[in-house]
């Protein structure tokens, strides 16, 4: 049995206050450790809106959220402003890296966000994993100065960085050409089994998802569909994935 | 380096041209201030120095008044009107002590007494109305600045050697070395000495004024010991109300005027020069609040991106508020090293400008105070548009790309 993360029950998220719009409805989830899923669905099911309140980004209009032991519907904003820093690693579809720093301090600014100033240690470590992620002799290239796919590795150091135990990806490979999403999924892929950390990846590439572990789809704000990868055969899962599929194959759901 | 600090530096080094000309707007404010505020400064001690520079700051004076004395005395035995020594007041007799008293007050820089008169000399059959003073030369000298403006002649005065002012030498055609003939009312004539002639700046002085030993004035005029008047300098002219109040409590039976009562109208119109002076400071202090105001929420919206992903990475709002006032207040502190050094620059170059009557001095300490205000300014502007980053949703920033 896997040893569980997170876990969200009854998770609703609604916008407005005439007219609402209810971006999540009554989604409740479990995340193992070092587990490496995928999310997917069409646009605007709902993908970003679960990844951002997992991710404490966001916080649900109803229904809790349990990470390890701490509930984080009760954490004020400071309280979650810290948990994110140490707990969560963020990898955005648009890199988001801050063109003002060099690659090493982009890898960097999570620690100097946590204790407020450079540490050596830290710094050796954000070397360790700009190696680690292909771009030793890039380091103290400024950001712009990087290509996509570089600066995308760039800010999966920035990720990995506080050791956190959840890594959440929103569409990391969207942006990028095919060679680069190869590259950054198996790089995703090998972090994921050599330092143990949990990968929560919404895409819309069919090629990620059939490489997952697990496979969460979402439509309307629901989950409408959950499975490891290692229950279908691989036509199956292929089927599966391709666009509206898994409705028509399981139109119970 | 802290991690606020750093952001705030790499923003501002990041908008450059922002940052130029918000770091130019305020030091052309800050310039500005620095030579408008020293001008006025500078002006305002130039007019006091000139009233008051070299008279009496404070003078204490007999309390009673003499031609009231007169009027109740026997008008047989009114000996006081020989040479009509003062104008109003009785003589103060018994003086010393009180210059004793005033010379251990550390404010005061200077104390002489006097003994004022008026009466006629005659010099080749032209007659010419003096004034007299009887001085302790040293003393007096160190009120009057007499030494140091002398025409020709020896500045002292000893029995009937006296200073004499040089439009009165010239009216009469004497020089350093030639008598006079002094008439005393009700006392005849006394031919003294000129050691010396003097120019003290003022033409009614240098017209009417003769500088005599005190002790031979007191003879001449028959006062016996009195003096008219004790006249004395303080170190800071504006506070003389304080000590002369402090006086008037100590001292008991004199009257004691201070210069501020005698140029009440050049007080009020200093005063009302120094308020419009602080008028249009506290309007260039508030343009430089609202450029740095407007450059910060402009920078705020051009960084919302990464003041999202600062914030997902676990930024506080706290902390995101911070690197903008610290913003505000680089922005501020470097305009106002620059608008110091500008001013400086100005206020040097209108010195070395000729024909002016009077240079601007400058104090450092009203520098740095005018940098500290912009400085705060600073931080003052950035309150908006730091709590706009602090209430930045970072799930907005990010989702727009």
């Amino acid at each position: 049995m896997d040893k569980v993360l997170l876990r969200g029950e009854g998770l609703t998220r609604e916008y407005g206050t005439t007219i609402i719009t209810t971006a999540l409805d009554q989604v409740s989830i479990t995340l193992n450790n070092s587990e490496f899923s995928s999310v997917i669905g069409q646009s605007g099911c709902g993908k970003s809106t679960l990844l951002n309140m997992l991710g404490a980004l966001d916080k649900p209009t109803r229904g809790t959220l349990i990470f390890k032991d701490r509930n984080l519907s009760e954490m004020n904003d400071g309280e979650l402003a810290a948990f994110r820093n140490k707990n969560i690693g963020f990898i955005f579809q648009f890199h988001h890296l801050l063109p003002e720093f060099t690659a090493l301090e982009n890898v960097l600014l999570p620690t100097w966000i946590e204790t407020r100033t450079a540490d050596k240690k830290k710094e050796a470590r954000a070397k360790e994993l700009l190696e680690l992620v292909g771009l030793a002799d890039r380091m103290n290239n400024m950001a712009p100065n990087l290509s996509g796919g570089q600066q995308q590795r760039v800010s999966i150091a920035r990720a990995l960085i506080n050791n956190p135990n959840l890594v959440l990806a929103d569409e990391p490979t969207g942006n990028l050409d095919s060679d680069s999403t190869d590259q950054v999924y198996e790089l995703l892929r090998n972090i994921n089994k050599e330092l143990d950390m949990s990968f929560l990846i919404v895409t819309h590439d069919r090629h990620i998802a059939e490489k997952s572990d697990r496979v969460i789809e979402m439509s309307d704000g629901r989950i409408i569909n959950d499975y490891k990868t290692s229950e279908k055969l691989p036509e199956e899962l292929w089927e599966c994935l391709a666009p509206n599929n898994c409705k028509l194959l399981h139109p119970e759901a | 380096m802290n991690f606020e600090l750093k952001m705030a530096l790499r923003f501002i080094g990041s908008g450059r041209s922002q940052t130029v000309f918000i770091i130019v707007g305020i030091a052309i404010g800050v310039a500005v201030q620095i030579f408008l505020g020293s001008l006025i400064t500078s002006l305002q001690d130039s007019l006091v120095n000139e009233t008051i520079g070299n008279s009496s700051h404070i003078t204490i004076r007999s309390e009673e008044d003499y031609i009231t004395q007169a009027l109740d005395e026997d008008p047989s035995n009114a000996t006081f009107f020989r040479g009509n020594l003062t104008n109003g007041s009785e003589n103060l007799d018994n003086w010393a002590p009180l210059v004793d008293e005033i010379k251990n007050d550390p404010s005061v820089t200077a104390v002489s007494p006097t003994l004022q008169g008026t009466a006629l000399i005659r010099s080749g059959g032209m007659d010419k109305s003096v004034q007299i003073k009887g001085i302790f030369f040293e003393q007096a000298d160190s009120i009057y600045d007499i030494s140091p403006r002398m025409v020709d002649g020896n500045p002292t005065v000893e029995g009937n050697t006296i200073l004499m002012g040089k439009s009165l030498s010239e009216d009469l055609g004497v020089q350093s070395g030639d008598s006079v003939n002094l008439l005393l009312p009700n006392s005849g004539t006394v031919r003294l000495i000129v050691g010396g002639t003097f120019d003290l700046q003022n033409e009614s002085v240098n017209g009417s004024l003769l500088f005599m030993d005190l002790r031979r004035t007191q003879k001449l005029f028959n006062t016996g010991d009195a003096v008219s008047s004790i006249e004395t300098q303080v170190t800071d002219p504006f506070a003389v109300d304080i000590i002369a109040d402090d006086w008037r409590a100590r001292l008991g039976n004199v009257k004691i005027d201070e210069w501020k009562q005698l140029n009440a109208q050049l007080l009020s119109a200093l005063s009302s020069q120094s308020s419009s002076s602080y008028t249009i400071q506290f309007f260039v202090i508030l343009s430089i609040t609202l450029g740095i105001a407007s450059v910060l929420a402009v920078s705020v919206i051009q960084k919302s991106k990464e003041i999202g992903i600062l914030k997902a990475m676990g930024t506080t709002k706290k902390s995101a508020s911070r690197i903008f006032v610290l913003q505000g207040l680089i922005l501020g502190f470097l305009g106002s090293m620059a608008g110091v050094l500008a001013g400086i620059l100005l206020l040097s170059a209108f010195n070395s400008a000729e024909g002016l009557s009077f240079s601007i001095s400058y104090r450092w300490s009203n520098l740095l105070l005018l940098a500290g205000i912009a400085t705060g300014a600073g931080a003052i502007a950035s309150v908006i548009p730091a709590r706009r980053s602090a209430n930045l949703n970072p799930m907005e920033a990010i989702k727009n790309g």
